[in-house]
């Protein structure tokens, strides 16, 4: 279980949630892991990617993980952080 | 190879890869026994494992197939099943559609049925030996004046080329019908089945709109019940209708297949244990080097090819050893008929390989070897040098022997 806020991403399909968990893993994404989509959320693909956010600094975190699958073409629905 | 007892030179990897490396097999029972969830539907572990290993096939194939996008990559149960959804999925009546006469009856058989729905087919020439008549192709799919029964009609809207003939082993130079593709607007639908894994394909950088379908249980060294299609970067998936539809674990409260991929083309579930084998076999042969084990092939069906040349009787239907071709080459021999060659090489030599049309009619009739076929040879990355040398010894034996005629 995570301690502290987390962010998550949300996709379309679950091959680009597991590339995205490869990718954020291999960057050092703090966190990075797959999840069921959490029942507050909705999403067309069963599995999202929840990662940790940097006290005070939630919108860095959420634009770095954004930024790197922008960069290698993995498309997601939508990022979303507590 | 020793099995049972006696030896055994397996030479039909052109039907599919024997023996696959240890890791192919552990790494099945691995998936079945540890990881056995559904791939993409739920998000348990065990889910989450099996889908954790697909994604990774699929990255390996991308790696395999030279492109940089593995989400352009659809799975399927083999390379007959891609073709199936590349033309049932692209074209329709009044359509044009040029192929080469070394196609496959994966590739055949369905331009004859769309044939009957309205889309027009024609077939570019190739020689003796099976190299495609380039030239011939183009003017063809253009609707030169000069191609006679196409004049007046719409150019090619698909180009279908054998990368390499599971027949004659010729190969087809991709970067070349890449180009008449790309001057025509016309989408490239490779048939990759003998090539894709062990060749370079380059699908990232053809320069044309490509697709590209592959099969994991030959050259990959997968097991049967994986393959798929491989979208290049030029090429619109959305022009490809799907021809399966179903669940995907994706937009589940629509009766409407996804639009994005690999959603759209793979509906039911993926085959978890097949493709954690084809992943087990990619990985063997980039460990041991792609260009290093092709070059191997190669040597050994050169040795094939230029050693039947020289015993008495036998022809060799297809391009010389120094030519462009892939790890295949079939061959007949006065006074054997095929089948009766393939019985004597198995059970005096243990010599295995395949004999006939080899789904291929098409290529049969190019080279001259149609009804009778040909018994065809094709080694693979654990045939060695005194394997070749000993089927050659056995052939030679044989060709003294003559079963039939003068």
């Amino acid at each position: 279980m995570s301690a502290g806020a987390c962010g998550h991403v949300l996709f379309f399909t679950s091959a680009a949630a597991f590339r995205a968990e490869k990718l954020c893993c291999s960057a050092g994404i703090a966190g990075a892991r797959l999840v069921p989509v959490p029942r507050d959320l909705s999403s067309d693909c069963g599995v999202a990617l929840r990662f940790s956010l940097e006290p005070g600094k939630a919108r860095a975190s959420v634009a770095a993980v954004e930024a790197l699958l922008t960069e290698a073409s993995v498309p997601f629905e939508r990022t979303v952080a507590e | 190879m020793k099995l049972g007892g006696d030896r055994i030179v397996y030479l039909d990897n052109a039907a599919t890869s024997w023996p696959k490396p240890a890791a192919v097999g552990e790494a099945m029972a691995e998936f079945l026994r540890d990881s056995g969830g559904n791939p993409g539907r739920s998000g348990h572990r065990l889910s989450i494992a099996a889908g954790r290993i697909v994604s990774c096939a699929r990255d390996a194939v991308a790696s395999a197939l030279g492109m940089s996008d593995p989400l352009r990559i659809a799975f399927a149960s083999n390379a007959t099943a891609a073709l199936n959804t590349a033309l049932y999925g692209f074209l329709g009546p009044g359509d044009r559609v040029v192929a080469d006469g070394m196609a496959h009856n994966a590739v055949a058989r369905p331009l004859t049925e769309l044939g009957r729905r309205g889309v027009q087919v024609d077939w570019a020439r190739t020689d003796r030996a099976g190299r495609l008549d380039l030239d011939h192709l183009e003017s063809l799919a253009r609707s030169l004046p000069s191609s006679g029964a196409t004049k007046g009609r719409p150019p090619a809207r698909m180009i279908i080329v054998t990368h390499g003939s599971n027949v004659s082993g010729a190969l087809v130079p991709l970067s070349e019908a890449a180009g008449i593709a790309h001057r025509l607007g016309a989408v490239l639908l490779v048939d990759a089945a003998q090539t894709a894994g062990l060749e370079d394909i380059g699908l990232g950088t053809l320069g044309c709109a490509a697709v590209v379908a592959f099969t994991g249980h030959k050259a990959m060294l997968g097991p049967p019940g994986t393959g798929g299609l491989a979208f290049g970067p030029g090429v619109e998936v959305d022009s490809f209708a799907p021809f399966v539809r179903g669940g995907t674990g994706s937009s589940s409260g629509s009766e409407d297949q996804p639009a994005f991929m690999p959603d759209r083309f793979e509906a039911g579930t993926v085959n978890g244990p097949g493709l954690a084998g084809l992943l087990a076999g990619l990985r063997w042969m980039e460990e041991r080097g792609r260009s290093a084990v092709r070059r191997a092939e190669l040597q050994a069906i050169g040795r094939l090819v230029d050693g039947i040349r020289a015993i008495p009787g036998a022809t060799v239907h297809g391009p010389g050893s120094r030519e462009p071709r892939c790890a295949v080459m079939s061959f007949t021999l006065a006074g054997w008929s095929v089948s009766d060659l393939a019985l004597e090489l198995d059970e005096r030599y243990g010599v295995l390989c395949r004999v006939g049309l080899h789904c291929a009619p098409r290529a049969h009739r190019s080279l001259g070897t149609f009804p009778e076929g040909t018994a065809r040879l094709a080694p693979g990355p654990f045939t060695t040098t005194d394997d070749v040398d000993y089927t050659l010894g056995a052939i030679g034996e044989l060709a003294v022997e003559r079963k039939y005629g003068p």
